[in-house]
């Protein structure tokens, strides 16, 4: 190889190699040690857990025919009348879809409203009371970190079988999700619109309503679309434990092996996913204006 | 001053009537809802009253005789989680290099990996549990590849985002100083991304630990499926320190992760959402 | 919940652990462990300390380690059997002729329990609560119905079946049909108030989920003063179901199936206290039966698809 660089003169160079070794050393310590307690945590998690590789290699067999028990038999020439066949209840499953995709609406509306509301409380630049933004945060945080289906199962208690639980499990959950996400976009927000108004005598929430909310209305919006999406799925899950929608008939169809019903039902739910994914994106970039920030 | 600029006071017409009919369209939409929903104020009330019931019940929170019982499950709970994030990432790292567009040039393998990071992502964790169930039994190993085979997909997504969205400039630095395309990967785009990887992945762990616990009322083990058969036979202050366990493991992992993700990225981006 | 675990975990132990020398029976070097799994007719705790002794029973006469394994729905034990990892499991006649059905064949009935009265098979029925103002199925028209598991016959299956003769659909005729998981969960839910009237099966009055339920003390008004039997009201009956069986896999050997049909068919003898166990004391014995005692509940299936189908 040609000498294509200069090098120093070895009197220069000494010491910024020796400086160049010590800080890499120092880096190497800190790696190898973070190394050997990942390997001693999934040591024990893999004991804690269960994990038995010859169990699991001999079941992949079982995985794959599993796969190909659910696909139907579909032939190039009688592909119309196979297709009608597999998706013989495609109306009655649009239907229930619906009604998942309702859970998830308003459940992701009231969800948002909550949210709304609660976010310029945590927020650290509009609410100077450290108490009040203590208790905003830590029931964001509350109704973030329960799990939701705790909450529909709750629900079901007290509301009975039916969608109702559903709906207020994810909206309960979504409203800390989006508080907390949109009490960041607020704390980074330009302050000087929020001072000017309350120089010229505007109260809090005249403030935030004309000094906050045009700067973080399109940030919010985009942020609601995702969890939209993810809420979609979230309420098919839901269905199996009571919140009815297609994920009572997808276990339904599971428990009662009804192969070819349990891959049409996938089929539908990946298809609602993707299109609901491509359809929030497209919205996400036109409010955003820019690319890529999908999470 | 409005009379020289009117846009600024009054939106444009078109904008507003597309606002409005927004609004109008959604609330219709959530009001309809309701309605099918059978909601009624009555009912919600009573609802609340009975739930209200439940809380009081709840206290003190108190495992009864099964405190030992719910710890170990809690721990499966969180071997399950580290697990299955651990095995997400590392199946997802190879497969997200495909999907990026900036390491592999290839249209069409770049467009199918990210369907089919997709497909695997539009399937629920709960709904893997299920099906792995059915490959290595009932347990905890069946929500472990559960996590996992969800999480494969999440990854493989966001790491070949970060990987599209790191700088071209080291990798030309690289390849200007002789290095392969393998080098120009290792030390050009793997050094920069490394941290936002390790940031996702630690984010998720967390988020995956509330996951863990829910798989188990499916029976892939964990304490789901306590805290399902408790709830069913209403044992409100066994429910209560169930959900208390939960809440504090949760917090100590978010603690613990965000000290983590600082140190990796810094103040601002480590505050991620 | 502790057996569970230990159950499990020997489990593992012993499958990775090299099974002991031949014995005068050569299908020990084959199996050495057999599992018996069991549809949750009730919830995990009950169903160890339930079938505890007998499985330790079945282990002193076939001579080998017997591993009880609890399953939180009937699939499980279906898809178990179905994969050859369990060997000998505890359905409902309606669960039978599914297991049957998606193993080839290889899941096969030998035995049932046969009450004291002599007479083999049960009922479903439906449970309110005597204080509520159903005194028939008509009253319930609109109300909410909790049913046991797709698979639970008595749960799901029969009252699917003979109340669609009736012309009264389930999920048409009430407002909601919603499965909770288990034959005590349907009560639970019922006594609850999540939903109005409850599917379960029932032998006699002294014989049923409900007195089960009730001998545990599981039933509690709101004010924590336990339930009484005169606290529900049966609206509606089913026709006799043929008894549930235990099944096993057909294609054990020979020697083994007999070894274990005849330890079922002993057991009243050999260990009356552990057989007693499994039903309170209400049963006589284990009775023979084979696959074609069900045929007529693999017909209820296909038409229990057909139903559904119907609807799409």
């Amino acid at each position: 190889m040609a000498k294509t660089l200069a090098t120093l003169p070895p009197a220069q160079l000494a010491p910024l190699a020796d400086a160049y070794h010590a800080a890499m050393a120092v880096k190497r310590r800190w790696t190898v040690g973070g190394l050997v307690l990942l390997v001693v945590l999934t040591l024990l998690s893999a004991w804690a857990g269960q994990v038995d590789l010859v169990k699991f290699w001999a079941g992949l067999p079982r995985f794959a025919s599993y796969f190909h028990d659910i696909v139907p038999r579909l032939r190039f020439e009688t592909f119309a009348a196979d297709m009608a066949e597999w998706f013989w209840n495609f109306d009655g499953w649009l239907a229930l879809l619906w009604d998942t995709l309702l859970v998830a609406y308003v459940g992701t509306l009231a969800g948002a409203m909550a949210g709304f509301v609660l976010c310029f409380l945590a927020s650290a630049n509009l609410t100077k009371s450290t108490p009040i933004r203590f208790i905003a945060r830590r029931s964001l945080e509350f109704c973030r970190t329960f799990p939701e289906i705790v909450f529909a199962l709750m629900f079901v208690y007290a509301f009975g079988f039916g969608p109702m639980p559903g709906v207020l499990a994810i909206a309960i959950h979504t409203a800390g999700a989006l508080g907390k996400q949109f009490s960041e976009v607020v704390e980074n927000v330009d302050m000087h619109p929020i001072e000017g108004l309350t120089a010229s005598g505007a109260n809090y929430v005249e403030s935030i309503r004309f000094g906050v909310v045009p700067q973080v209305l399109s940030n919010f919006v985009s942020y609601s679309l995702l969890r939209f999406e993810i809420n979609v799925r979230g309420a098919t899950v839901l269905g199996f434990v009571g919140a009815g929608g297609i994920g009572k008939e997808l276990i339904s169809s599971i428990r009662q092996f009804y192969y070819a019903d349990v891959s049409a039902i996938l089929v539908i739910i990946i298809g609602t996913v993707f299109l609901i994914d491509w359809l929030t994106e497209m919205l996400r970039h036109r409010l955003l204006g820019i690319v890529g920030d999908t999470r | 001053m409005r009379r020289r600029h009117p846009e600024v006071f009054r939106a444009p017409v078109v904008e507003r009537c597309l606002s409005l009919a927004i609004v109008v369209g959604g609330t219709a939409l959530a009001i309809y809802t309701l309605w099918r929903f059978g909601f009624s104020p009555t009912k919600f009330i009573d609802g609340l009253d009975k739930l209200g019931i439940v809380v009081v019940l709840m206290m003190p929170p108190d495992p009864g005789s099964q405190l030992w019982h719910y710890v170990s499950a809690l721990a499966e709970t969180l071997a399950i989680a580290f697990l299955g994030t651990l095995g997400g990432a590392l199946l997802a790292l190879p497969i997200s290099i495909l999907a990026a567009k900036n390491v592999v040039a290839n249209r069409i393998l770049h467009f199918a990996s990210r369907r089919f990071l997709d497909t695997i992502r539009g399937v629920d964790t709960l709904i893997w549990a299920l099906i792995w169930i059915n490959v290595v039994g009932l347990g905890p190993f069946a929500g472990i590849l559960a996590i996992m085979t969800s999480d494969f997909g999440s990854f493989g997504k966001l790491f070949s985002e970060a990987i599209e969205a790191s700088d071209r400039k080291p990798v030309d630095g690289v390849r200007s100083a002789g290095g392969s395309e393998l080098h120009s990967f290792r030390f050009g785009i793997l050094p920069q991304v490394m941290p936002v990887l390790m940031s996702q992945v630690l984010y998720y762990f967390e988020s995956n630990t509330r996951s863990a616990t829910i798989i188990g009322i499916v029976g892939a083990g964990g304490i789901g499926l306590y805290l399902a058969n408790e709830i069913a036979q209403a044992e409100w202050q066994r429910v209560a320190f169930i959900i208390l366990m939960i809440l504090v493991t949760v917090s100590v992992i978010d603690w613990v992760s965000s000290r983590l993700r600082l140190a990796m990225i810094g103040r601002r981006a480590g505050a991620g959402a | 919940m502790i057996k569970r675990r230990s159950i499990l975990a020997s489990t593992a132990g012993v499958l990775l652990a090299v099974p002991f020398a031949a014995n005068a029976q050569d299908w020990k070097a084959k199996y050495p462990e057999i599992v018996m799994a069991v549809v949750p007719a009730e919830n995990a705790g009950g169903v160890v300390d339930r079938f505890g002794p007998f499985v330790k029973y079945l282990e002193k006469e076939l001579g080998t380690k017997v591993t009880l394994r609890v399953a939180n729905d009937y699939t499980a034990v279906i898809e178990g059997q179905k994969n050859r990892q369990i060997h000998i499991g505890f359905y409902g006649p309606g669960s039978y002729a599914r297991a049957n059905a998606v193993s080839g064949g290889n899941t096969v009935a030998f035995g049932t329990t046969q009450n004291q009265d002599g007479s083999i098979g049960y009922y479903s029925v439906v449970y309110v609560k005597a204080d509520s103002p159903y005194k028939s199925l008509d009253d319930l028209k609109g109300k909410k119905l909790g049913l046991v598991d797709v698979e639970s016959t008595s749960g799901y299956k029969a009252p699917v079946f003979f109340m669609n003769r009736e012309g009264k659909a389930p999920d048409k005729f009430f407002s909601v049909a919603q499965v909770t998981g288990s034959h005590e969960n349907a009560v639970l839910a019922m006594t609850q108030g999540t939903v109005d009237a409850a599917t379960n099966w029932w032998n006699s009055d002294t014989d049923s989920n409900l007195t089960r339920m009730l001998n545990k003390g599981m039933l509690k008004k709101a004010d924590g003063t336990p339930m009484k039997y005169e606290d529900f009201r049966i609206v509606w009956k089913s026709p006799l179901l043929a008894g549930s069986p235990f099944a096993y896999l057909n294609d054990m050997p020979d020697d083994l199936k007999k070894a274990i049909a005849d330890a079922f068919y002993n057991a009243h003898k050999k260990d009356k206290a552990a057989f007693d166990k499994l039903s309170d004391g209400k049963d006589r014995a284990f009775v023979p039966v084979g696959h074609k005692d069900y045929l007529e509940f693999i017909e209820l299936n296909k038409y229990l698809e057909e139903l559904r189908r119907k609807k799409g």
